[in-house]
């Protein structure tokens, strides 16, 4: 079998392995990345709405637009790119890593490299996750393939649409089905609020006077070939109140429920998972537990903004080099810890010499909330926050002089998070 | 007049009510006064950006996204689309090409969002 040697092997040509294969050539360094699918971008080529860049850019571009200002960078940099190429399986356990891939193009062979970045996004939670009884009919999809259908093949997945789940995605599809002339007929939700940003709540379903049933389950499928209809039921004081089930018509049902770290490869090659996040466990250099092995992007925890995977990719990129080059072995670091109102904290470790940059999400719906930042008994930082909530990631700086060297035997003090 | 809008300037999220009484706007629940002029042109001509595919004269790529080059008024939003899905466009495209131009005087053209072949 064929074998190629490189610095470093970048997986997943997204917004993620982009901006991080992008920030380790300008270095000098010999990057590949690798894409299984036919072109580079991700999942941004198909997400044709605007809003992509605002932080970032300065302006509001739609997805592709957004990706092509980093594939247009790849193209005139020294970057070697595989694409319709898989990564079937990765040993990581060892100074050289050894990535197999599948390629319709290049065939089977194997990239040897320094580092790894695992950047190969997320999927989406679907039927199966949810357990919804009743038939199983043609005409239902995960929004995201029924916008890939839509956006990149051009076909019209239904006239009469059900959307479960009140995700992003989820919302965007509602508003690009009904331009497309078909009927959406509501959005159910389990939760008491939104799981979607509010401007897509504005703009994609009250401007087009879609219903958004909040406490609502969808406990049945019906229809034999194609969905019929489902049926809807209110969640009332925590339990289902069955008396109040009704029924839409409806040919289709997408699903907006939710996304998770595509983390297959990084399970298989034994790499420790977060269970919070689904994705790899990673200390203060976004490094796996499997030594010169990184991730960002979605595969490490699920974003909002593309705004915020690009920075994070780019972050990752240069704890890439550094590690290339030697300088991080030595550093200290310590724990950190997910108190009260918190989901998850990203990364997993801190250190005391360098800057700590910090993403996490709420459990919590709350104006004007305060993060406690605590190493041991000490309270490190309060920061105000204006508004909390779960669909909004946030993040938060510690640097090296807000810290102290505190460690009980022999170890760094964990650095805890809460919120209240 | 009375009517409810959500401001978008921020993550705030506002939910403002607007009165006109005598030609007069008034302006309830707004924190701050970009909220006002938000909620202003949400009652008075509210606009959005219109995002859609287009048909290719190639079997690779059959479909490329376009965009308005700007904030549209909502009232025209689906004789756009009607136009849109009317066209055809032949490969090669860049990014920024117009596909229509001018769209029924408003100053606003429809551009092409993808560059194919790459």
């Amino acid at each position: 079998m064929i074998e190629k040697n490189y610095d470093v092997l970048v997986i997943g040509a997204g917004a993620a392995g982009m901006a991080s294969a992008l920030e380790i050539a300008s270095a000098g360094a010999k990057v590949a990345i690798i894409d299984r699918e036919p072109y580079l971008g991700g999942i941004l080529p198909q997400c044709i709405h605007n809003g992509f860049g605002v932080h970032l850019f300065k302006e509001e571009l739609t997805g592709p637009e957004y990706a092509e200002r980093f594939i247009s960078q790849i193209k005139s940099k020294d970057i070697d790119v595989y694409l319709n190429s898989t990564a079937t399986r990765m040993a990581v356990h060892q100074p050289v890593k050894q990535v197999n891939i599948c390629s319709s193009e290049h065939g089977a062979f194997k990239i040897n490299a320094t580092a790894i970045v695992l950047a190969m996004g997320c999927r989406e939670r679907n039927r199966g996750n949810l357990g919804i009884p009743g038939t199983r009919p043609a005409g239902i999809f995960t929004a995201g393939l029924a916008q890939r259908l839509l956006n990149i093949d051009g076909y019209l997945p239904g006239k009469r649409v059900v959307i479960v789940g009140s995700g992003d995605i989820g919302l965007i599809m509602a508003r690009r089905l009904t331009w497309t002339g078909a009927e959406v007929l509501g959005v159910i939700e389990i939760l008491p609020y939104p799981s979607g940003l509010t401007r897509n709540i504005v703009q994609c379903l009250h401007d087009y006077d879609i219903p958004l049933y909040l406490s609502h389950v969808v406990t049945k499928i019906e229809g034999k070939d194609r969905v019929e209809a489902v049926q809807i039921t209110p969640i009332e004081n925590g339990v289902l109140n069955e008396a109040k089930t009704f029924r839409i018509e409806c040919d289709t049902l997408l699903f907006s429920v939710g996304l998770v770290p595509e983390n297959e490869l990084t399970q298989s090659a034994g790499i420790k998972l977060n269970p919070e996040t689904g994705g790899p466990l990673v200390d203060s250099r976004l490094m796996t537990s499997a030594e010169g092995v990184f991730a960002c992007g979605n595969v490490l925890h699920v974003h909002d903004l593309v705004d915020w995977v690009s920075q994070e990719a780019q972050l990752c990129g240069k704890e890439v080099l550094s590690f290339l080059e030697g300088k991080t072995k030595e550093e200290v670091q310590g724990k950190v810890t997910v108190g009260p109102n918190l989901k998850y904290i990203i990364p997993n470790k801190y250190r005391l010499r360098t800057k700590n940059r910090f993403s996490m999400r709420s459990l919590i719906v709350k104006d004007k909330a305060t993060l406690l930042i605590k190493q041991g008994e000490r309270i490190v930082k309060r920061v105000p926050l204006r508004h909390v909530k779960p669909a909004e990631m946030f993040h938060v700086e510690v640097k090296p002089e807000d810290l102290i060297d505190t460690r009980e035997n022999g170890e760094l003090l964990p650095l805890q998070f809460s919120l209240e | 007049m009375e009517k409810e809008v959500i401001c978008l300037s921020c993550p705030n999220g506002c939910h403002i009510v607007v009165k006109c009484e005598g030609g007069k706007y008034i302006y309830e629940g707004a924190k701050c006064e970009r909220g006002e002029a938000y909620a202003y042109q949400e009652v008075t001509d509210p606009k959005r950006v219109v995002t859609a595919v287009i048909k290719t004269n190639s079997d690779i790529m059959p479909f490329i996204p376009v965009k308005t080059d700007a904030p549209i008024s909502k009232k025209y939003i689906f004789s756009l689309l009607k136009e849109i899905y009317k066209k055809e466009v032949n490969i090669p495209v860049k990014c920024g090409d117009i596909v229509i131009k001018d769209f029924m005087g408003t100053g606003i053209n429809v551009v092409i969002t993808r560059t194919f072949p790459v």
